[in-house]
């Protein structure tokens, strides 16, 4: 029961940390129809920025804030530079934006090694618990805490704001918003740079949570979010929570009773999923054909 | 009489079609106008173009005297054209409440209740379904929904798509009555295939053919001139041969 | 029939001359850069039958290359190096890479585009890490990677390179037979107007299986013969920058046109000792990764037909010669 509790407080700890990278990935795709193979590289940089600038200056609140900050620039900048010219030019934007992805990840290599980065947990967060025999982790129940809190302010954005609603109504038909008078163009940027932050803002959290950052980050945690997206359903946030939950928690049991498995496991879930419900646990079918 | 929207030798393609290959009247203010033609002749087309989604390949396109051809569509919303297509008119998942919203311009400066009144009292249907998502709607309450976000934001002038296609008789008589409510106070460019329709709103009618505009004129001069609907449209083509 | 003997003519040129480039930039290094050009040139070609003539994306294709240099590998070590075990592994690499791509395009091939780069992506990268995982070290040797003797009949660096530049020739000339079939015509159809294919009747989803089958099989070979070629075989064979690799040399070389693909891949596997000798004295060069990044991103953007594409294009417009293009483009 102890190693139970464990083991699904950690599942739910990696499943937070995913949700934040595959809600970006799943909003933009929903918006904008992009597949954004570069996500791992807001990730990787996010992390990268943030555990260097709390290396420097000690503010772990600051860094936090760089670190989606510099997902959203490097978001923003990929959008008006390179996708804007591409829309409605499906392969050209998923080869265009794995190019992305190749020069972020070799990119971070320079000026900071191939070797990664120590990323400590400040002291206020580092504390841990034992209660009965179930080991509590207070960094993993921040981290939970920042992805719930995170999937109800993106729940409130996206139900209870205009902004919310322009976007759903430009998921569903980005023509008749621009006969709206809407310009959906900078609606496409403005979640795109969402996203983006997104992706930083969890490479952020995920350096104190993993204790270290390396180039190879951004590319796991990319396939991770890949395989989540496509068994919650492409273009849903609810879908993107239950499969980070689900990913978490059969990862986190997995890797303690047959470790050498648990990999093949993500991918067999996915598998099942897609000869099930080929369009995602939360999908529309519209997205699959 | 002023002319709202001008149209001068326009050309436009759609990949490597050409659909458009000279489209040129004037629509008057204040009147409804109705475009004409066979399936294919480019009427849907040329709403699109004139909303900014096609691109016009040549020639101008004129709001009240400024090349709108340039632009892009939002742009060209906010110069005042309200447009609603054939299909997809409404925002299937959002709800009825949602759609008024995303249509009124001006919601963002804060609520405008007597102006959704207004709607409700004109779409009486649409105060039952406030909360339900517009895709849950009938095909007839759609067409009402669209109408009604096309008229919400009070733009001088409406691109309409056959706007009866696929409704009830109950519905299309409705659509009649709001359409000639217009009459006086809004621009009206509707593509229409029904004659009688048209016969009972449009002011002036612009005929297509192939991408061309080959007549425009009088509505009630078409209403009379059978030769003229069944050499440009087909209809009654048969009468009077058994 | 005088075309045809200047055609028969030129072939057994090209053929005498390939066999004998080894002799004129002499031996050594240059053979061993030839042969993974011919090598990673059928890679590269194989590839293309999917992006090229196909229209869709994969970002695992290191998973056949890789699953070839491991069966190969795992034959070779277990059967002494014999001639039977290298023809049993040429044979399982085949049968192996058919169930595995058929696997794989039942999974992701009925749906959408993106969910195909997505899901070869990921699927690639499991390949990765399985065969760096303890589970399988008996048979992988994890890490480490396996030390590789080749028969007897082929242990001479002339003898591989003929074995590389042979296998590249045949691969060039199905390949080129493939895309100018019925079937061929129609992957460039689904290509341009997967819709449109739809609405003719074709069962669009079988067509593409039967592209990324054959593309497989080839990729599979071609990753057998690097083995052989290398004597050495590491988990690196499956990483995604194999993968990526390979997308780049089609890209650079010109996707579509197939023989782009062993253009590409003498451009960056020459570009890549290159600078790999550069960053013996200057170690900026060994950040070259980068400079690929930035050359793959503006390729995309600017060149999007790649070095022969282009080129095609221009004689085709200047020419009268567009046979060639219409046929391939």
């Amino acid at each position: 029961m102890d190693v139970f509790l464990t083991l699904v407080i950690g599942g739910i700890g990696d499943g937070a940390l995913y949700f934040l990278i595959a809600a970006g990935l799943t909003l933009i795709f929903g918006l904008l129809q992009v597949i954004n193979f570069a996500h791992g590289g807001l990730y990787l940089w996010g992390a990268y920025m943030a555990t260097f600038l709390y290396a420097v200056t000690h503010q772990f609140w600051l860094a936090l804030i760089v670190g989606a900050g510099a997902g959203a620039v490097l978001g923003i900048a990929m959008e008006r530079g390179l996708l804007g010219r591409l829309y409605h030019h499906g392969t050209n934007q998923i080869l265009i934006t794995m190019g992305v992805m190749l020069i972020l990840s070799e990119f971070v290599k320079v000026p900071f090694g191939v070797n990664g980065l120590n990323a400590p947990t400040p002291s206020f967060l580092s504390h841990s618990w034992l209660v009965g025999h179930v080991v509590l982790v207070e960094y993993q129940w921040f981290t939970i805490v920042v992805g719930a809190m995170v999937y109800l302010v993106l729940h409130w954005l996206l139900r209870r704001t205009r902004l919310g609603m322009v976007i759903r109504a430009g998921v569903e038909n980005a023509g008749l918003v621009e006969a709206c008078g809407i310009p959906i163009r900078n609606v496409f940027t403005v979640v795109f740079a969402l996203g983006a932050a997104l992706a930083g803002f969890a490479g952020a959290l995920a350096g104190p949570y993993f204790g270290s950052v390396t180039p190879g980050m951004g590319l796991d945690m990319q396939l991770t979010a890949f395989i989540i997206v496509v068994i919650g359903g492409m273009g849903s946030v609810q879908g993107a929570l239950v499969g980070s939950l689900l990913v978490g928690v059969v990862t986190s049991f997995m890797s303690f009773y047959f470790p050498s498995l648990s990999v093949l496991v993500t991918v067999l879930v996915m598998a099942v999923v897609l000869l099930v419900r080929p369009q995602g646990l939360f999908g529309e079918a519209r997205a699959a054909a | 009489m002023k002319h709202v929207l001008e149209l001068d030798g326009v050309h436009a393609n759609i990949g490597q079609f050409q659909i458009l290959q000279g489209v040129s009247f004037r629509v008057p203010e204040h009147q409804v106008t109705v475009l004409m033609g066979r399936n294919g002749a480019g009427k849907t087309t040329t709403l699109r173009t004139i909303m900014g989604y096609v691109r016009p390949r040549a020639g101008h396109i004129r709001m009240n005297g400024a090349a709108i051809g340039d632009l892009s569509t939002h742009q060209i919303a906010r110069r005042g054209i309200a447009y609603l297509p054939e299909e997809n008119h409404v925002f299937h998942r959002l709800t009825v409440a949602e759609n008024l919203q995303m249509a009124d311009r001006r919601a963002r400066d804060g609520h405008h209740p007597e102006r959704v009144e207004r709607m409700m009292d004109l779409f009486g249907d649409l105060r039952r379904a406030w909360c339900r998502p517009a895709g849950s709607l009938s095909g007839g309450q759609k067409q009402m929904l669209a109408m009604a976000s096309a008229l919400i934001s009070e733009q001088p002038v409406l691109l309409i798509d056959e706007p009866s296609k696929g409704l009830s008789p109950g519905y299309v008589h409705r659509l009649v009555e709001i359409l000639q409510g217009l009459k006086g106070s809004r621009t009206v460019l509707l593509v229409e295939q029904n004659v009688w329709l048209a016969g009972q709103v449009a002011d002036t009618f612009v005929m297509l053919d192939d991408g061309r505009t080959v007549l425009s004129g009088n509505m009630q001069e078409l209403l009379q001139r059978e030769d003229w609907q069944q050499q440009f449209l087909g209809v009654h083509a048969t009468r009077g041969e058994r | 029939m005088n075309r045809n003997i200047v055609r028969y003519a030129a072939a057994v040129l090209l053929l005498a001359v390939g066999l004998l480039l080894p002799t004129i930039t002499g031996g050594g290094g240059t053979t061993t850069l030839l042969e993974q050009v011919f090598t990673f040139g059928a890679f590269a070609m194989s590839y293309d039958l999917l992006l090229g003539f196909t229209g869709i994306i994969s970002f695992g294709h290191a998973m056949f290359f890789g699953t070839g240099a491991y069966i190969m590998g795992i034959c070779l070590v277990r059967g002494n190096a014999s001639t039977l075990s290298f023809v049993c592994g040429a044979m399982l690499a085949v049968v192996v890479s058919v169930m595995l791509s058929l696997v794989v395009a039942f999974l992701s091939l009925r749906m959408k585009d993106t969910y195909f780069a997505m899901i070869t992506l990921a699927v690639g990268q499991t390949f990765y890490v399985l065969a760096g995982s303890r589970a399988l070290q008996p048979w992988t040797n994890a890490n480490d990677g396996i030390t590789v003797f080749v028969p007897d009949w082929l242990n001479s660096d002339y003898a591989i390179y003929c074995l590389c530049f042979l296998f590249c020739v045949a691969v060039a000339f199905l390949l080129f037979q493939f895309v100018k079939s019925p079937v061929g015509v129609i992957l460039k159809g689904i290509r341009d107007n997967e819709s449109r294919m739809v609405a003719l009747g074709h069962s669009v989803f079988r067509y593409k299986t039967a592209a990324f089958v054959i593309s497989g099989i080839v990729a599979t070979l071609a990753g057998a013969l690097f083995v052989i070629a290398e004597m050495f075989v590491s988990t690196q064979v499956f990483d995604v920058s194999t993968s990526i690799n390979v997308l780049l040399m089609t890209i650079i070389g010109g996707t579509g046109t197939l023989f782009g693909g062993l253009l590409g891949a003498a451009v960056i596997l020459i570009a890549q000792s290159e600078f790999s000798t550069l960053a013996g004295t200057y170690p900026m060069f060994n950040d070259y990764m980068i400079l690929f990044g930035v050359l793959y991103v503006l390729v995309v953007l600017f060149l999007p037909r790649g070095i022969l594409g282009t080129i095609l294009q221009e004689r085709g417009r200047r020419r009268w010669t567009t046979r060639f293009l219409n046929s391939n483009r």
